[in-house]
């Protein structure tokens, strides 16, 4: 009899099982989104995309338009949005493109789109300054002058560092001294047993003045 | 009879001498592990800051950006930094170019990009030093949120920053939009750029950048005439 409770149980966890998928399913098709900004776009010409509707907080977009794959990445906490950039690929035809993102574990496709076109839309500046009118590089500016020794005295960074953290010197001086004073409390403890042994009792108590 | 007192007498000494070395030791060690200002090796990568930032100390509310007028001279006083500025493009790698050498006590600012004072990021380069000497920004990487930074501009008003981050980036993973971007929208924001970490003798360079963000905070014009 006890079989019918257990068998009710299975069933109704499976019925759970079954349904959830679907439930899920249709919930996330429907609420992730990608935009693309610049909404039209040349080829060659640098875009990002925003998705909205996503769980996690990390993610990919991908679309026969893009360069690239895009990795998506947002502030902690899930639901918030994600966000990437690409490229439109170069040389690409006209037309408009889907954009498909994978987070959460699956696929959700067509989820927004992009359009291409050769001709540059209106609002973009017809003056193309060239690819590094903003700097992307780190700057050169040491001649290393400073970098053989560490000094203290200068609250200078120019210094050369093989391991990061500890300074070799300070290390070993410190370790050192620690070594010493071990050996030192070991000899003298030993000494302390011996002439505790001396007196009979051998039971360590005491300091070394083994009264009698 | 006990094996006397004089041995007992020494063998405390002996015991507290030991001891003492012992605590002197670790404390010289705990010292290097905890890198704490005045350790004798700088970071080479990662939040400068956050070494030295007192906890919940609370920085100073921003100003709003003011007209824009181009700068002519920098000073951090915490850092006794005084300095004149250059306007100075970008090199064929797409980084700032700093003023030469042969100035190293010169600061340059990127002069396509923002000055300092309107909204976005003001981006100043200096040396931090030359193959044989100390240069300008050799003192950069002991600025510490709150410190002041105070920028003389071509139409005579101090415009006062307040550092928030001092921040090591290095070469190969380079946030280019950390460092050249502004960080938050509407506010007029500075950073003072130089290198650090190692240096490569065989590439001539050094393998990080230093970078100290400060906002706006203070603006004082000065009365004309």
């Amino acid at each position: 009899m006890r079989s019918v409770p257990i068998a009710l149980r299975a069933a109704g966890a499976a019925v759970v099982l079954v349904l959830a998928p679907m439930a899920g399913g249709a919930y996330a098709d429907g609420g992730v989104k990608a935009t693309v900004t610049p909404s039209t776009a040349s080829p060659g010409a640098d875009i990002d995309v925003r998705v909205q509707g996503c769980k996690g907080t990390t993610g990919t977009a991908k679309s026969p338009a893009f360069v690239a794959d895009v990795e998506l990445t947002g502030r902690d906490g899930g639901g918030n949005p994600l966000f990437g950039d690409t490229t439109i690929k170069s040389g690409l035809g006209d037309g408009t493109y889907k954009v498909t993102v994978v987070c959460d574990g699956r696929d959700h496709r067509d989820v927004g789109t992009v359009h291409v076109t050769h001709r540059k839309p209106t609002h973009e500046p017809t003056h193309r300054p060239t690819h590094h009118a903003t700097p992307v590089a780190p700057v050169r500016a040491g001649g290393g002058g400073t970098a053989a020794f560490a000094a203290p005295a200068a609250p200078g960074v120019a210094q050369t560092t093989t391991e990061s953290g500890l300074g070799t010197p300070y290390t070993l001086l410190g370790l050192g001294l620690a070594a010493v004073a071990a050996v030192a409390v070991a000899f003298r403890s030993s000494r302390r047993q011996a002439a505790a042994s001396g007196t009979g009792t051998g039971t360590g108590t005491g300091s070394g003045t083994g009264s009698d | 009879m006990s094996s006397g007192t004089r041995p007992a007498g020494t063998g405390r000494l002996v015991t507290g001498v030991a001891w003492a070395l012992l605590l002197l030791g670790l404390w010289l060690w705990g010292r290097e592990v905890t890198e704490g200002p005045g350790g004798s090796s700088a970071p080479t990568h990662g939040d400068i800051a956050a070494v030295g930032r007192p906890l919940g100390m609370a920085l100073p509310p921003a100003h709003e950006p003011i007209a824009p007028a181009a700068p002519r001279r920098v000073e951090v006083p915490s850092l006794g930094i005084a300095a004149p500025v250059v306007a100075r493009g970008l090199d064929a790698t797409g980084a700032i170019d700093p003023p030469p050498f042969e100035q190293p006590h010169a600061v340059g600012w990127f002069g396509a990009g923002t000055r300092p004072g309107a909204a976005g990021a003001a981006l100043l380069v200096g040396h931090v030093d030359t193959d044989t000497r100390p240069a300008v920004f050799y003192g950069l990487s002991a600025a510490r949120p709150g410190a002041k930074v105070r920028v003389t501009r071509t139409d005579g008003t101090v415009a006062e920053f307040t550092v928030d981050d001092v921040q090591v980036f290095p070469r190969g993973d380079f946030d280019a939009s950390r460092v050249y971007g502004r960080r938050e929208p509407g506010r007029a924001e500075l950073r003072l750029i130089t290198c650090g970490g190692s240096f490569d003798r065989a590439a001539g360079t050094y393998s990080a950048n230093v970078v100290v963000s400060a906002y706006l905070t203070g603006a004082v014009t000065r009365v004309p005439g």
